[in-house]
């Protein structure tokens, strides 16, 4: 187990977002306020850790012909109890998230990681993997938000600030544009935010690369 | 055969773990969400009627009604009496531009104008549509009569809100069938 690389390989090398390009649906969809970011950020890292761990437990029961179908009803399982939590406790991000909850079921990236990682590895590790990925995934989103949001609406922390405007910080009269808070925005900042990672992974890889040769 | 037999208990019993799990969550959850919904609601009722008045969600009756008014099939929910014998709160729903709009209105039956309005829910796009439960535009609909409460295109008195004429519309219509139902009710 070694968690100094499970933790950069959540957060950068492998990120579910921005490399392993997981989870595109929702990123593109619910990230227009910083309150939306951190709220959905925390329930997939919450449903992720808690599936890896039991995933990972059962892995030597659950027989391989219908692992995909134990998988997928766990996960539905654990979606439909932070639906409710939510519901109960934090209605304002129930309502603002909507059917993106519930929506989680089909959020490939917790059934990646399930398939990918919790069903070969031990508990402890899986429940690192699905912390890593899960802050992984929420940092992704809040720096979506956090641009499309400055420059959508001009405001910063949408929905917690400020008694849930945000600070507007270019004035009150500031227009913003407003393509940056729908989708097309959306697919915009995506692009932008994976060309960067592409470079930056690309450029500290031929740093190493050079020396090594040295 | 008998894998098959196996690989269906083993799928019936995770099945049958998790619909148990789920089952508490449910029943340890639900008085929580039943009490938000209500106060939702409440919040909403007491929203549209003029200060001092007030009028209880579970005094309501149900309508069912659709009605098509100015190019919206608006449904009406139902129609709850305030205290102060004239003034009625008329739930509505109506489709918006990313689907529906559902919201409460306030009805005075004398004066036949709408007292306020409240968006209870919806999932119009924010920023654009979502704009429509800010005061700056519900606002405009307080003491609106039917003819005044329609957007400025269609000859009413109420600015649209810019890039949201499908939302303005959704919502002035549905106000205004509120309106007429409650003038009509006799």
């Amino acid at each position: 187990m070694n968690v100094k690389k499970q933790f950069k390989d959540g957060l950068i090398t492998n990120n579910p977002v921005l490399v392993q390009l997981l989870g595109m649906c929702s990123t593109m969809a619910i990230t227009t306020s910083l309150f939306n970011g951190i709220g959905m950020g925390i329930s997939v890292l919450v449903i992720l850790t808690c599936c890896n761990v039991v995933i990972s437990a059962m892995r030597k029961v659950i027989p391989n012909d219908i692992r995909i179908a134990v998988f997928v009803v766990i996960i539905a399982g654990f979606v439909t109890i932070v639906d409710y939590v939510l519901k109960a406790y934090i209605p304002a991000l129930s309502e603002s998230l909507g059917v993106f909850i519930p929506l989680i079921v089909v959020n490939c990236i917790i059934i990646g990681r399930a398939e990918a990682f919790a069903a070969k590895n031990s508990v402890a590790a899986s429940a690192l993997d699905g912390i890593f990925q899960g802050l992984g995934y929420t940092v992704v989103l809040c720096v979506m938000c956090i641009i499309r949001e400055l420059l959508g609406k001009g405001t910063f922390g949408g929905g917690i600030l400020n008694g849930g405007d945000g600070i507007a910080l270019f004035g009150s009269n500031f227009q913003g544009a407003m393509i940056l808070t729908m989708p097309f925005g959306g697919f915009l900042t995506l692009g932008c935010l994976i060309a960067l990672m592409q470079y930056a992974l690309r450029k500290s890889k031929e740093k190493k690369a050079k020396e090594e040769d040295k | 055969m008998n894998k098959i037999v196996k690989l269906a208990l083993i799928l019936f019993l995770v099945s049958a773990i998790v619909a148990g799990v789920l089952g508490g969550i449910y029943v340890v959850t639900k008085p929580t969400i039943d009490a938000n919904n209500a106060a939702t609601t409440a919040k909403a009722y007491s929203e549209v009627l003029p200060e001092g008045v007030a009028a209880d969600p579970t005094a309501s009756e149900a309508i069912g009604e659709t009605v098509d008014n100015s190019g919206n099939s608006v449904t009406l929910v139902s129609v709850t009496p305030a205290d102060d014998g004239k003034t009625y709160v008329v739930e509505t729903s109506a489709v918006g531009s990313q689907g529906t709009i559902s919201m409460a209105v306030g009805v005075d039956s004398e004066t036949g104008t709408c007292t306020g309005i409240a968006i209870i829910a919806s999932s119009e796009t924010s920023g654009l549509g979502a704009e429509a439960s800010k005061p700056f535009f519900k606002d405009q609909l307080v003491g609106c009569d039917t003819t005044a409460i329609h957007i400025t295109k269609q000859g009413g008195t109420v600015e649209a809100i810019t890039g949201a004429t499908i939302t303005s519309k959704a919502v002035t219509n549905s106000a205004a069938a509120a309106i007429d139902y409650v003038m009509n009710m006799g």
